[in-house]
């Protein structure tokens, strides 16, 4: 098994040669990341969503420059950092109070830090959304169930969870995507009707 | 299969895929682009669950990837096309060497040099004929095996490929 950073580093050599398909991947990997880091600078109506796109696309042109020193979630966050306080200096505001420093954004995504300035809005439709999503856990077999939170909410690596529920690895990769893909189907109605609104809000109130 | 990738793409997204892993995605992303819009919305729900802003800023890239294939596509019909109509102007080009052979078959016989050459009586000629034209077809073919590996190759690391044009033996050609 390969390191994430790796993994990434590889995704990069590939995405340098030209490969717009490994760039891709990383972006679906890191965009919501980078979208909660982006909504600690600039808020919803300041467009994260649009500075989240430019950041990939400053990254994807920058992409020779990258010779993996760091991270590519370090490059890419401080792309993203850099390209939020540019915004605000556009539309000359000043940053939020919840922007931090570089060092402190790769630690910052635990869900109170989060919620700090939700609207009522927002903490209304979020909470609806959590609803939803403890309905389809509640839902899952008692194994995907078991694998998906260890993996969401403990933050275990697969190997730790392999340990803990005496099975191998294989089953828990599996465990996991199934859980995930059960519980996609539950909130994909929700997401894309009330739910989608509501995740917006939600989005809204957490920065978005 | 599919579950395998699916499951590839779980892994990644955990930071515990493998470079097989990676190499199962890139290939899937090339076989069946429309793959990655479920794994946008995979991680659309581990962000949920995670609690962290979610965006579409995949599904955007994905588009604008759509997007670029299409207008790399339009020279791909149009190199296609040329590449066909090169076949066809080659089997043209035989098919008139053949026919010149054919003609110069009966004045050939009148004189030593070019009877030394290879004028053959009528049937002798048809099968020359013939084997030229199996060259014909047969070097083509090669030529069209070799820039499919390439291609293949090539999608291997570029994401884009050019499949050369099917070739058919035309029986009309030869006779």
């Amino acid at each position: 098994m390969a390191e994430s950073q790796d993994v990434d580093l590889l995704l990069v050599q590939r995405a340098q040669k030209g490969d717009r398909r490994a760039f891709d991947l990383l972006v679906l990997k890191y965009q919501h990341k980078v979208a909660s880091v982006v909504s600690r600078y600039v808020s919803a109506q300041d467009g994260v969503e649009d500075v989240v796109q430019e950041s990939f696309l400053k990254a994807y042109r920058a992409l020779p420059n990258f010779r993996g020193d760091s991270a590519f979630f370090t490059w890419i966050y401080r792309i993203a950092i850099n390209t939020a306080k540019n915004q605000l200096e556009i539309l000359g505001r000043r940053p939020s109070y919840r922007a931090q420093d570089i060092d402190e954004v790769t630690a910052i995504d635990t869900p109170e830090q989060l919620r700090d300035l939700d609207t009522p809005d927002g903490l209304l439709a979020r909470k609806e959304l959590e609803l939803h999503l403890e309905k389809a856990l509640a839902s899952l077999p008692e194994d995907l169930k078991t694998a998906v939170t260890l993996r969401e909410f403990e933050g275990m690596s697969y190997q730790e969870i392999s340990e803990v529920m005496e099975t191998p690895i294989g089953t828990v990769r599996s465990r996991i995507f199934r859980a995930r893909e059960f519980i996609e189907q539950e909130l994909h109605t929700v997401m894309s009707g009330l739910g989608r609104k509501a995740a917006d809000t939600a989005n809204n109130g957490t920065g978005k | 299969m599919t579950d395998k990738v699916n499951e590839s793409f779980s892994a990644f997204l955990d930071g515990e895929a493998s470079e097989l892993d990676i190499q199962r995605l890139l290939k899937a992303m090339d076989d069946q682009p429309e793959r990655m819009r479920s794994w946008h919305q995979l991680t659309q729900v581990s962000a949920v669950m995670q609690q962290d802003v979610v965006v579409d800023t995949g599904a955007r890239f994905l588009e604008s990837d759509e997007q670029s294939a299409r207008q790399d596509d339009a020279p791909l019909a149009a190199k296609r096309e040329i590449f066909g109509l090169k076949i066809g102007v080659a089997a043209m080009a035989a098919f008139v060497v053949v026919g010149w052979l054919g003609l110069a078959g009966l004045p050939a016989q009148q004189g030593p040099e070019v009877a030394t050459v290879s004028v053959q009586p009528t049937a002798q000629s048809a099968e020359t004929s013939v084997g030229l034209a199996q060259q014909q077809f047969e070097s083509q073919r090669r030529l069209n095996e070799y820039l499919r590996q390439h291609a293949e190759q090539a999608s291997f690391t570029t994401g884009h490929a050019v499949v050369p044009a099917e070739l058919e033996w035309v029986e009309e050609f030869i006779e």
